[in-house]
């Protein structure tokens, strides 16, 4: 898996290109949009995750420009504006996801897989999940643990199959709220701890192997070890 | 007084200002002169005319009775009276030999020889003869009797000459304090019509060089240049309003920024101070991963609050559903109530709409419920009712918790205020704020009342806008 990382603060760009690397991706840096946009027409990227904010021609443009030219690759955009204004702006002109700064890594990360895999998911793939002795079937809603059936709520579902659709990688409490409640804002409320307990009191709470992990300062993670 | 006269200079559109002032009033001036000389001039002449008429017709009447005999009789000096203004009266054969001259002794300097010329019969005919000196000139009429011969009685033009001279240097000698009167008009006009701009200027001036409430003094006289007056003072005031309310936004985040901020520093800083074993580093970092979340969480709402605040929040203005809203928010809270065993109740008409930011009103609705459902204890209720009110939208969030006390209620606004009851409480002290900052920003009111022990209520009153009026 190959990524395009676009951004020119020297020091964002090294965590981020760092971490990609230590997740086991493939990472080109560019510092400005016109020398990424020549590494697109040569390279194929899985993924580009792309700074609005460049020297020179700015991160929107240069999306626009990569859609122009025919490149599909699915972008992430990072901007240091927060308005919602701002997130229309970059979804509209072919972005495909939308972090602001600051960010977790942790949260760049998921988003990024979420792209690579929306951009190669074949169709009718996914309908059991798996995570350690957790099977969930997406279509029958049924959530089995250690051969024992597990009631949940269709919200404790959404968030079970959220979480093990990115087992084993972290996802925030916004991308919690954005999956589960479709709020595109964080309202500053507890509701996803709340969820959350509940949710790893029907999953963890009689067995001895715990799944569901809080991480803190970053959300949580499910895996099985 | 003095300094402002000093400072005042003429600029390039009070010069020609002025300048047209006084061209236009000596132009006129002159023009009335012109046209009263003519008139004068041509009265005068008539006047002449008639009396020169008048005494033709006398020499015809006698000539016809009496003949040449009657009009020699009639010219002699011993029966002529001193008259003023004599007459020169000719008579001449049909060939213009002259029978008969009677001319005042001055007239010598004229050219009387082709005086006759052009007589015709039953008809005067006047002729004008140019004194030889050019001083005046001799009006002659002439007209033939019956019997050809030529009849003419002229007088000099001398009296009316010098009346018109006169006049003349009259008005020559006025132009003069016409002039002075036309350029001192002018500038007088110019500086009286340009005062509002140069107070405008003078007010820009003393707002550069930081008298920030200097305005520009209006006379209340409702002209164009009051009313732009007026228009640049409200403009003034919208500006100062927004730069002092974004001066104020800025101090109060940067206040409100520094105790957390501390915190973020005083982790970092005790774990550098002693060794940690295992992960106890690991743990001070997520403290500060944590703190640092905080603080960003803390600056954009703070943020939030100044931009609406300051009238700079845009707002995706959007027909909202209420009912839909209301059902939104209390699904997003539904498992924090149930666990308390809170009974969440909605009451909301369905097809009640609000024109608003979406999201910002669900994060309004969101913070007083999260409120409601912090401060009610654990079989507790909290009411949603929505409804319209005449010309208003009303939502009232209700709980049967702990109320706020009579002490903290009139400051449950203030940011970063927190009541005895909410000390204990997770929370950065702002969601009030944000509340009525967010509310403002729509136009709206919001109230709370609460009695201790019993509850409390928040009433949020929105006014049905047009897209227009936001």
């Amino acid at each position: 898996m190959r990524i395009l990382v676009v951004e020119d603060d020297h020091t964002i760009a090294s965590f981020v290109v760092a971490g990609l690397r230590q997740a086991g991706f493939a990472v080109d840096h560019a510092v400005n949009a016109e020398g990424a946009l020549e590494l697109t027409q040569t390279e194929p990227y899985d993924a580009a995750i792309v700074d609005i904010m460049l020297p020179g021609m700015d991160g929107l443009s240069l999306v626009e420009a990569m859609r122009r030219d025919k490149i599909l690759t699915p972008v992430l955009i990072l901007s240091a504006k927060r308005s919602i204004d701002d997130r229309v702006k970059g979804l509209q002109r072919g972005g495909d996801d939308y972090l602001t700064k600051p960010f977790a890594f942790a949260e760049l990360l998921a988003r990024v897989h979420a792209l690579i895999r929306r951009a190669t998911a074949a169709p009718g793939e996914t309908t059991r999940l798996a995570v350690g002795d957790l099977t969930v079937d997406v279509l029958t809603r049924e959530v089995i643990r250690g051969g024992r059936r597990l009631e949940l709520q269709p919200r404790e579902f959404s968030l079970l199959e959220f979480l093990m659709r990115n087992a084993g990688r972290p996802v925030s409490k916004t991308m919690i709220l954005e999956h589960v409640w479709a709020y595109g804002f964080d309202p500053q409320t507890n509701v996803v701890d709340v969820l959350v307990s509940r949710l790893r009191s029907k999953i963890d709470r009689d067995f001895p192997t715990k799944l569901l992990h809080t991480l803190r300062g970053v959300g949580y993670v499910l895996k099985a070890a | 007084m003095f300094s402002k006269l000093r400072e005042w200079r003429p600029t390039t559109v009070w010069f020609r200002l002025a300048a047209w002032y006084a061209a236009f009033f000596v132009i006129g001036s002159a023009a009335v002169f012109v046209l009263a000389y003519v008139l004068l001039a041509s009265s005068l002449q008539r006047q002449d005319r008639d009396r020169i008429e008048a005494k033709l017709r006398e020499v015809v009447v006698e000539y016809e009775t009496g003949g040449l005999e009657a009009v020699k009789r009639e010219t002699r000096p011993e029966t002529r009276p001193a008259r003023p203004q004599p007459f020169l009266i000719r008579v001449a054969g049909p060939d213009d030999d002259t029978w008969l001259l009677a001319r005042p002794d001055q007239w010598a300097d004229f050219d009387l020889r082709h005086l006759g010329r052009g007589a015709v019969v039953g008809k005067k005919h006047w002729a004008s003869l140019a004194a030889r000196d050019d001083e005046a000139a001799l009006e002659v009429v002439s007209m033939r009797a019956p019997d050809r011969a030529i009849l003419q009685v002229g007088a000099s033009t001398e009296r009316r000459d010098t009346v018109l001279e006169q006049f003349a240097r009259i008005v020559l000698a006025s132009m003069l304090p016409i002039g002075l009167l036309a350029v001192g008009g002018g500038a007088y006009l110019a500086t009286r019509a340009l005062r509002p701009l140069r107070d405008m200027v003078h007010t820009v001036r003393a707002i550069e060089s930081g008298a920030m409430d200097a305005r520009v003094a209006t006379r209340g006289t409702k002209d164009e240049l009051d009313e732009l007056g007026r228009l640049f003072n409200e403009m003034l005031d919208r500006i100062a309003s927004l730069v002092f309310g974004m001066r104020g936004a800025l101090d109060a985040v940067a206040h409100d920024l520094r105790t957390p901020m501390a915190r973020l520093r005083g982790v970092a800083e005790a774990a550098l101070r002693v060794e940690l074993e295992g992960s106890g580093y690991r743990e001070v970092l997520a403290d500060c991963v944590e703190e640092s979340d905080r603080i960003l969480a803390m600056l954009n709402t703070l943020m939030d609050i100044s931009e609406a605040e300051t009238g700079t929040l845009k707002l995706e203005l959007d027909h909202v559903d209420v009912r839909s809203l209301l059902d939104d928010a209390v699904e997003l809270y539904r498992d924090i109530a149930d666990d308390k065993a809170i009974r969440v109740g909605i009451a909301a008409p369905r097809e009640l709409r609000l024109l608003a930011d979406r999201n910002r009103l669900r994060q309004v609705v969101a913070n007083l419920l999260d409120n409601a459902i912090k401060y009610t204890p654990t079989g507790g209720r909290v009411d949603l009712v929505a409804c319209a009110e005449r010309a208003d939208t009303v939502i009232v969030v209700e709980d049967d918790g702990v109320g706020i006390s009579p002490v903290d209620l009139p400051r449950v606004w203030e940011r970063l205020y927190r009541g005895e009851a909410s000390r204990g409480q997770r929370g950065l002290g702002l969601g009030l704020s944000v509340v009525r900052a967010v509310v403002a920003a729509h136009r709206g009111s919001v109230e709370v009342s609460s009695e201790p022990g019993k509850g409390a209520r928040f009433t949020l009153r929105f006014p049905r806008l047009h897209l227009s009026k936001l």
